[in-house]
C-alpha cells in the first residue's frame, strides 16, 4: 500500500501527515517536532527552513520571510498591504501588481515571490516526508489544504509550488473540509445530518466556519475570518514575563527589541507547554543586559491572563452562526484546530459557548488539517481536478425535507428520512413499526408538511417485520418500497419530480 | 402463510417539488462516489446504460466503480498451478478487460468474489471433485498475490502480454495518416510514465506549446517499466549465497538489457512520431518563413535607410546646386546689369558726344575761319574725350538752350567749356609736376628747400653729375667727394660732396617729374615737335595727356636708341587706330612707325604700360593725403 501525505502550510507553522494502511499519523520533523515553523531565511550559504530559520530570526531579520501565506492570500487591497508590510520582517514590494519579498542575501537584494517561499517550505515538508517513508521511489502523493477563501488561481499556485517541491499533488482542498475529514465526520455513516463548527485559531488569524454535513457531503454555510491569532496571547504572556523580570531585576527587557524577540520566543514555547502541562519553566539565557530569565509559569496564571481576551475570540462563533441562520443549540460538533486552539482554557470556553455540541479535540489542534488532507489523499488516490476549477461542486439535492409517518394515527411520530438539501442519489431504510392493528402497516410520505404518498400493507402475517426502503435516485425522484420480509410481499411507489429530470 | 393473502397498496398524491443544487466541498468518499457515478452517467447515458439499472444496485456498488468481474470457469480449469508465472493474472481474477486500469479495490473485490466462488471447500460442498495438490485455486491466489502488491503488479504490468510493443515506422503511409497511426500508440505507451498527466499527441490544431511540451515530455520520458517478472530464475532458489549472488547478477544484467531495449523502443517511437509529425513540419516551415521574413524585413529596413540617406544626399546636392546656380545667375545678372549700365553709360556718353558734335557742326564749330576750325574741332574732340558724361550733359543742355542764331552765345559756352577743360588739365599737370615741389615748398623740409632753392642745378651740372656718377661707380674711395670735384672742375661751381649726394639721390629716386632736367627736356622736345609737325592737321600737344610726354625722357638712359617724341606720337596714333581686336595689330603699328620693328613697338608699349601703371599706383598712394 502506498503512503498518502497531507500537507498543511499555515502562517506560523506547517505540518505534514501520512496515511498508510488506513492509519493516519503526523510525521515528525528532523528536530522531533510535529509541526515545523513556516519561516524561510536566506543566507549566503544556505536556505534555512523551519526551526533553524526561526532560531536565527532575530539575527537576520532582513533575510527571513515569515507568514508568506498572508501575502499569498493578498487580494490587491491597499489597506491590507500596509498591514502585511507591518507584519513582515523583510520588506515587501510590489512589482507588476504582484507582491515580492525583498530579501537581503550577501548584501544583495533578491526578490522572492510568496510562491517561491512556499516552494521552500513544501520542499522542507518533502524532506520530512521522504525521511519518514524511507522510500525514494514512492510517488509522494499528497493533498494540500488552503484557506477557504483562496481563489482558483491561488489554489493553482499552491498546487504548482507543491509540485515543484516534487510532491505528486492529488488535490487542493479547503481547510474546513480537511478538518472534517480528519475526524471523518459523516464518512462512516452517510445518513448523518450534522452541523459542524470549525474553529480555527492559528498564530495570526482566526477562522470560524459552519459546515453542514448531509449525505456524507460537506457544504460550508458560513465562514468568518479575523486577523487575530495566538500572537496576542503570546504577547500577553511575554508581557507578564517581562513584568516578572522587571520586578526581580529592575531591568526592563521591553527596552530592547532583541530582548523582546527572545522573550516572545520563550513565551510562545511556554504557552505551548502549558497546553499540555500544568506548569512550564521558562528560561532565557541573557535576556537583558546579561541577566537570565528563569520563571515558572503555571497554567492557572496563563489562563487568568488570557481570559480577558476571550470575548474577542468567542464572539465570532455566534457571529458565524447568525450568519448561517443558526443558533448555538443547532451545532452538533465543534472541531478545534490551529495552534492557538490547543489551549485547554480556550477549548473550554468554546465548549461553553456551544453547550449542545460535542467538542472534537482528540487530534492535536495544529495537526488537524494535515491529517484531514492525508485522509482525503487516501480516499481519492489519484489526481483530481488538476486545474483547481472546482472550489466547490454544485450537486443536485432535494429542496425540501422528506419525512415519513408510520402508523395510521395522526399523533404518531414523523421521522425525517432526507433533510432538505440532501444530495441526490441516496438511500435510506427504516423498520416500520406497526400500528394498533397488528396486521396493517401504513407509511405516509411527506415532503415538508405535504402528504405526497401513502403506502399500505394489509393482512400481514403474525409477527411481521416490515421495512421501508427509500431510494432517492439521481434524477430526483423518490422510490419507496414497503416490504414484509417473511412473505416478501412488497408494495412500491415512485414519486416523480414536477421538474422534468 | 396466513389465511388471508398479504396485500400491498400504494398511492401517490403529489409529485416532489423538484431538485435544487447545493454547493459542497469536493472531499470525502461520498463526494468521490457521487462524482464518479455522475461522471459515468454523464458519459454513458448516450450509450444506453440505464440509470435506473445502476441506481438499483446497492449503495456500495454505486460508490465503487462497476467494473464487471468475469467468471471464466473454463479458463480457470485449464490453468496449471505450476505454470502460474505464465498465466494471465488479470484473466484469472476476471479482470481481463480492465487490466492495468483496475484499481486496487477492483482487484480486491474480484479476488473476494473468486474466493467465494472457487474455494475448494465451497466446490467440495457443491459436490465437485477437487484435486488437493494442484487445484486451480492456487492460481487465483497467485494472481492476487501478484496483483495486490504494488511492486509485483508493476512488474507484471510491465511485461503484460496484451501490450503491443510495436512502434510505427516513419514512412510515407504513416506520415499521411499520422494522427490515426500514432495517437493510439502514444496513448497506450503513456501508461509507462512515472509522471502523471502525460501529454497526448493531440490533433492537427494543437497549439505549438502543446506540441513542444509533448515532445519535450516524451523525449525525457521516464518509464516505470521494469522486467523483473521475466527473471530466468528465482533468486531465492539459489542453494547458497554464492549462487544467489550469481543469479542476481544474471537477472540484473538481463533486466538492464531489456530496460535499455525498452528505452530505445520508446525513443524510436518518439523519433518516428517527430519525423512524421505534420505539425513539426509546419512549425519548422513557419520558423523558416519567419526567419526569412525577419531577414527580409531587416534587409528592407537597411535598404530603406540607405535609400533615405541617398535621397537626403541627393536633395542636399540639389539644394547646393540650386543655390550655386542661383548665386551664379545672380552674379550673371549683376554682371549683365553692370554691363548694361556700362553700355548705357557708354551709349549715353556717345550720345552726348554726338550731341556735342552735332552742336559743334550746327554752329559750324563757332567759327568761320578754316584754321580756327581745326583747332575748334580738336577742342571739341578733346571735350568729348575728356569731359564726364554729366559735364557733357550739362554742356549739351546749355547748348540746346542756345538758339541757332546766337552763335556767339554758343561759342562763349564752348570756349568756357574748353577753357574750363584746359584749366583743369593744367591744374592736373601742375599737380603732377608740383607733386614733388609742393611738399618741398609747402612742407617744413627747410634744409633741402634752402639748399635746393639756393643752389639750383643747371642742366649742365646735372649732365656732369650723371656722367660723374657713371664714371665713378659705387665703391670708389670717397666717391661723392670725387664726383663733386669732377663737377666743380668741369662746370666751375662750388658743389659740396653732400649736395652732390643729395642731388644724385634725387635723380635716382626716379621721380623725374620733380627734376628740373625733365622740365628742360620737355621743353626741348616740345619745341622740336612744334618745329617738325607744323603741318599736322588735328594733332595738338594738349590733346594728349601731359603724362605721355614724360615717357621719352624717362627712357633716355635705358634704350640705346631712344624713342623720339615723333615716334612716340606715331605709336600712340597707331595704338589708337588699330584696336586690340585686330590679329595683326602690331605689324600694322610697326608699319605706321618708320625705323621701328614690331618687336620694338611691343616692347615700347609694354614699357609704357608699366610706366603708366606704376605712375597710377604712385598717384593712388599719394592721393589720399592730398585730398
Amino acid at each position: 500500500m502506498s503512503a498518502y501525505f497531507g500537507l498543511h502550510v499555515g502562517r506560523t507553522n506547517s505540518c505534514v501527515s501520512v496515511c498508510k494502511d488506513g492509519k493516519s499519523d503526523v510525521v515528525a520533523n528532523d528536530a522531533g517536532d510535529r509541526v515545523t515553523p513556516s519561516i524561510v531565511s536566506f543566507s549566503s550559504e544556505e536556505i534555512a527552513v523551519g526551526l533553524p530559520a526561526k532560531q536565527g530570526l532575530f539575527r537576520n531579520m532582513s533575510s527571513s520571510v515569515v507568514k508568506c501565506k498572508e501575502l499569498l492570500s493578498w487580494n490587491g487591497d491597499e489597506e491590507e498591504l500596509a498591514k502585511l508590510r507591518s507584519t513582515s520582517v523583510c520588506p515587501v514590494i510590489i512589482k507588476n501588481k504582484k507582491l515580492f519579498y525583498e530579501v537581503e542575501v550577501d548584501e544583495k537584494k533578491k526578490q522572492f515571490s510568496p510562491e517561491d517561499i512556499l516552494v521552500h517550505i513544501y520542499r522542507k515538508l518533502y524532506d520530512i516526508a521522504i525521511h519518514h517513508s524511507n522510500a525514494v521511489d514512492e510517488s509522494m502523493k499528497a493533498v494540500v489544504s488552503v484557506p477557504l477563501s483562496f481563489t482558483s488561481e491561488q489554489r493553482q499556485a499552491v498546487w504548482k509550488a507543491a509540485e515543484k517541491a516534487r510532491f505528486n499533488v492529488l488535490q487542493v482542498i479547503s481547510e474546513p473540509a480537511a478538518s472534517l475529514l480528519a475526524y471523518g465526520v459523516g464518512q462512516s455513516n452517510k445518513h448523518e445530518t450534522l452541523c459542524c463548527l470549525v474553529y480555527r485559531c492559528g498564530g495570526a488569524t482566526l477562522d470560524v466556519s459552519v459546515v453542514s454535513v448531509r449525505g456524507g457531503m460537506y457544504s460550508v454555510v458560513s465562514s468568518l475570518h479575523r486577523k487575530q491569532g495566538g500572537d496576542k496571547f503570546t504577547a500577553l504572556v511575554a508581557n507578564y514575563l517581562a513584568d516578572e523580570f522587571q520586578n526581580k531585576w529592575k531591568l526592563d527587557p521591553r527596552e530592547s527589541k532583541r530582548s523582546m524577540f527572545k522573550l516572545m520566543g520563550a513565551a510562545e514555547e511556554c504557552k505551548h507547554v502549558l497546553s499540555t502541562l500544568n506548569t512550564a519553566h521558562c528560561f532565557v539565557e541573557s535576556l537583558h543586559e546579561g541577566v537570565d530569565l528563569s520563571a515558572n509559569v503555571s497554567r492557572a496564571r496563563i489562563d487568568m491572563l488570557i481570559t480577558q481576551l476571550f470575548p474577542e475570540y468567542i464572539g465570532p462563533i455566534s457571529e458565524a452562526l447568525t450568519q448561517a441562520g443558526l443558533t448555538a443549540a443547532d451545532v452538533h460538533k465543534v472541531i478545534v484546530c490551529g495552534g492557538t486552539a490547543k489551549m485547554p482554557r480556550l477549548q473550554q470556553a468554546i465548549q461553553e459557548a456551544l453547550p449542545n455540541s460535542e467538542l472534537l479535540s482528540n487530534l492535536t489542534a495544529d495537526e488537524v488539517f494535515a491529517v484531514g488532507c492525508c485522509n482525503q489523499a487516501a480516499v481519492i488516490g489519484e489526481p483530481w481536478d488538476t486545474v483547481c476549477q472546482y472550489k466547490q461542486v454544485s450537486v443536485p439535492a432535494i429542496s425540501k425535507a422528506i419525512s415519513v409517518r408510520c402508523g395510521d394515527e395522526e399523533e404518531s411520530q414523523t421521522t425525517t428520512v432526507f433533510c432538505a438539501q440532501t444530495p441526490l442519489s441516496s438511500r435510506f431504510s427504516l423498520p416500520v413499526p406497526l400500528g394498533k392493528k397488528h396486521n396493517v402497516a401504513i407509511v405516509d410520505v411527506f415532503e415538508a408538511t405535504e402528504l405526497v404518498a401513502k403506502l399500505t400493507l394489509k393482512n400481514l402475517p403474525e409477527a411481521p417485520s416490515v421495512a421501508a426502503n427509500f431510494h432517492l435516485s439521481s434524477d430526483g425522484s423518490l422510490h419507496v418500497t414497503l416490504t414484509e420480509k417473511i412473505t416478501g410481499v412488497t408494495t412500491a411507489a415512485t414519486i416523480g419530480t414536477s421538474v422534468a429530470a | 402463510m396466513g389465511e388471508v393473502q398479504t396485500v400491498g397498496h400504494s398511492e401517490v398524491f403529489h409529485k416532489l417539488s423538484g431538485a435544487c443544487h447545493t454547493d459542497v466541498e469536493p472531499v470525502g468518499r461520498w463526494f468521490r462516489a457521487w462524482w464518479y457515478h455522475h461522471q459515468r452517467n454523464g458519459a454513458l447515458s448516450g450509450e444506453g446504460l440505464s440509470v435506473a439499472e445502476s441506481g438499483s444496485q446497492s449503495d456500495e456498488e454505486v460508490e465503487c466503480s462497476t467494473v464487471e468481474i468475469e467468471d471464466d470457469v473454463e479458463y480457470l480449469r485449464s490453468l496449471d498451478p505450476k505454470e502460474w508465472k505464465d498465466q494471465d493474472h488479470y484473466a484469472v481474477l476476471g479482470l481481463k478487460k480492465v487490466r492495468i486500469i483496475a484499481t486496487e479495490d477492483d482487484i480486491k473485490r474480484a479476488y473476494r468474489q473468486k474466493v467465494l466462488r472457487h474455494h475448494p471447500d465451497k466446490r467440495k460442498a457443491a459436490g465437485e471433485e477437487v484435486r488437493a495438490d494442484d487445484d486451480y485455486f492456487t492460481c487465483i491466489t497467485k494472481a492476487y498475490e501478484t496483483l495486490s502488491v504494488a511492486s509485483k503488479r508493476r512488474a507484471y504490468d510491465s511485461v503484460d502480454s496484451e501490450f503491443d510493443d510495436d512502434v510505427p515506422s516513419s514512412n510515407a503511409a504513416n506520415k499521411s495518416r499520422f494522427f490515426e497511426v500514432f495517437s493510439p500508440v502514444i496513448a497506450a505507451n503513456a501508461r509507462w510514465s512515472v509522471r502523471s498527466n502525460v501529454p497526448l499527441l493531440g490533433d492537427v490544431n494543437s497549439s505549438r506549446d502543446h506540441v513542444e511540451n509533448f515532445y519535450d515530455f516524451w523525449y525525457n520520458f521516464e518509464s516505470w517499466r521494469e522486467f523483473s517478472y521475466l527473471d530466468e530464475e528465482e533468486k531465492d532458489k539459489g542453494q547458497d549465497r554464492e549462487e544467489r549472488r550469481w543469479i542476481e547478477k544474471q537477472n540484473k544484467a538481463e533486466r538492464a538489457r531489456r530496460k535499455k531495449e525498452e528505452m530505445s523502443r520508446l525513443r524510436s517511437l518518439v523519433d518516428a512520431a517527430y519525423a512524421c509529425d505534420p505539425r513539426i513540419l509546419r512549425f519548422k516551415e513557419e520558423d523558416k518563413q519567419k526567419k526569412l521574413d525577419d531577414k527580409k524585413a531587416k534587409q528592407d529596413a537597411v535598404r530603406a535607410r540607405k535609400e533615405e540617406e541617398e535621397r537626403k544626399r541627393r536633395e542636399e546636392e540639389e539644394n547646393k546646386l540650386r543655390i550655386k546656380r542661383q548665386a551664379e545667375e545672380a552674379a550673371r545678372a549683376r554682371q549683365n546689369a553692370a554691363k548694361r549700365e556700362k553700355e548705357n553709360a557708354k551709349r549715353a556718353l556717345k550720345r552726348e558726344r554726338e550731341q556735342l558734335h552735332k552742336y559743334g557742326k550746327q554752329f559750324n564749330y563757332f567759327t568761320g575761319d578754316e584754321a580756327e576750325l581745326v583747332k575748334r574741332m580738336a577742342d571739341l574732340d578733346r571735350l568729348c574725350e575728356l569731359l564726364t558724361i554729366d559735364e557733357l550733359d550739362k554742356l549739351n543742355k546749355k547748348m540746346a538752350v542756345v538758339s541757332l542764331d546766337c552763335v556767339d552765345q554758343g561759342r562763349t559756352l564752348f570756349d568756357e567749356a574748353v577753357d574750363e577743360l584746359n584749366r583743369r588739365i593744367d591744374e592736373e599737370k601742375q599737380q603732377h609736376l608740383g607733386g614733388g615741389l609742393a611738399p618741398g615748398s609747402a612742407a617744413s623740409n627747410g634744409g633741402s628747400k634752402k639748399k635746393g632753392g639756393s643752389n639750383q642745378w643747371s642742366p649742365e651740372e646735372l649732365n656732369l653729375l650723371i656722367k660723374a656718377v657713371n664714371l665713378f661707380p659705387a665703391g670708389t674711395n670717397q666717391r661723392w667727394e670725387v664726383v663733386a670735384n669732377f663737377i666743380n672742375q668741369h662746370h666751375g661751381g662750388n658743389r659740396g660732396s653732400k649736395e652732390v649726394l643729395a642731388q644724385a639721390k634725387e635723380l635716382q629716386s626716379g621721380d623725374f617729374s620733380r627734376s628740373a632736367l625733365k622740365e628742360a627736356a620737355n621743353k626741348a622736345a616740345y619745341n622740336k615737335f612744334e618745329k617738325e609737325s607744323k603741318a599736322g592737321p588735328a594733332a595738338s600737344e594738349e590733346s594728349i595727356p601731359s603724362e605721355r610726354y614724360e615717357t621719352p625722357a624717362e627712357q633716355l638712359g635705358i634704350n640705346l636708341t631712344p624713342w623720339t617724341a615723333d615716334e612716340q606720337r606715331l605709336l600712340e596714333q597707331a595704338l589708337k587706330t588699330y584696336p586690340a581686336s585686330l590679329s595683326d595689330r602690331w605689324e600694322r603699328i610697326a608699319e605706321a612707325i618708320p625705323n621701328r620693328s614690331k618687336k620694338e613697338c611691343m616692347k615700347r608699349y609694354k614699357e609704357l604700360v608699366e610706366l603708366v601703371r606704376a605712375k597710377k599706383s604712385a598717384q593712388a598712394a599719394v592721393a589720399p593725403p592730398k585730398k
